[in-house]
């Protein structure tokens, strides 16, 4: 079994790497002492903390977005799968006409909801998880091509391809790899 | 949060027992709560980093309130204290003339 230490710099994953740099061991120490006094830290705590990680994670993204710094493919890309979020959830809204309608596309609600979540992952996740990433666009891709409209079907190639083609050099300029540079330390 | 640095440095967990001190166990700071506070106190040059320790291998830093962060806190302490003494004289009044 892991020790608190090394459960909550798993936690601590949450935040950017250069955040880490920057404050990981204060935050781990802090952590710590919560849980030594207090028996172990409560789910509160952990959520507090999630949110707090991914908030510092987007006002990076916000920044980096807002400034221009990003590769076109990136800006390409991701309004693409935002388009295609939007296409599923606003069809998926005009088309529904209430609860005993047979037909209320909650597939297309589902998809879109993933694809925002797509579009999400594209900006958080580190490199090695990136071609789960791409098989989740595969397998939405094929699986949309039953339950939404062609529209849909052929909007979705073109991000799909875009991500192929351009991945290196999309993924050597994501926005975590670009952190600025903190003083050593934690990891 | 800016009183429990008026009295002098504190780190990230001595701020968190001190917040819970002042307000009677009714605010508990958790962690992501208080460094979220840090990074918006330390961009609006409200508080500082004072010095940093380790302490039984653990990074301690104290941050401690800037000039401006004395000022801000001083002129919200007023505040809310005209605010408390015309509370504090409305109900006199209402009870002197029930």
């Amino acid at each position: 079994m892991s020790s608190p230490e090394q459960r909550y710099r798993r936690w601590l994953h949450l935040y950017p790497k250069a955040y880490r740099r920057h404050r990981g061991e204060e935050i781990l120490a802090t952590l710590l002492d919560a849980s030594s006094e207090r028996g172990r830290l409560s789910p509160a705590d952990l959520l507090y903390l999630t949110v707090h990680g991914v908030g510092v994670r987007w006002r990076l993204i916000a920044g980096r977005w807002r400034t221009g710094k990003l590769p076109r493919s990136v800006y390409v890309a991701t309004l693409f799968i935002a388009l295609l979020a939007s296409i599923n959830l606003l069809g998926a809204a005009f088309s529904h006409n209430g609860p005993k309608n047979q037909s209320s596309h909650l597939d297309n609600v589902l998809v879109g909801l993933v694809f925002v979540g797509l579009d999400l992952a594209l900006w958080m996740w580190k490199r090695p998880l990136y071609p789960v990433v791409i098989g989740a666009l595969v397998v939405l891709t094929a699986t949309s091509l039953v339950t939404v409209d062609l529209l849909v079907d052929s909007s979705a190639v073109i991000p799909l391809a875009l991500l192929v083609i351009g991945r290196q050099r999309y993924l050597a300029q994501l926005p975590i790899a670009e952190l600025a540079q903190g003083p050593r330390g934690m990891t | 949060m800016l009183t429990a640095l008026a009295d002098g440095p504190r780190h990230g967990y001595g701020v968190i027992q001190e917040v819970e001190r002042l307000s009677e166990g009714r605010t508990r700071l958790r962690a992501g709560t208080l460094y979220a506070a840090f990074d918006r106190l330390s961009a609006e040059g409200l508080i500082e980093l004072a010095n940093e320790e380790l302490v039984d291998g653990r990074l301690r830093r104290n941050y401690r309130l800037t000039l401006s962060g004395r000022t801000v806190l001083s002129a919200e302490s007023r505040r809310r204290m005209a605010i408390s003494k015309e509370a504090l004289r409305r109900l006199r009044l209402s009870e002197g003339s029930a």
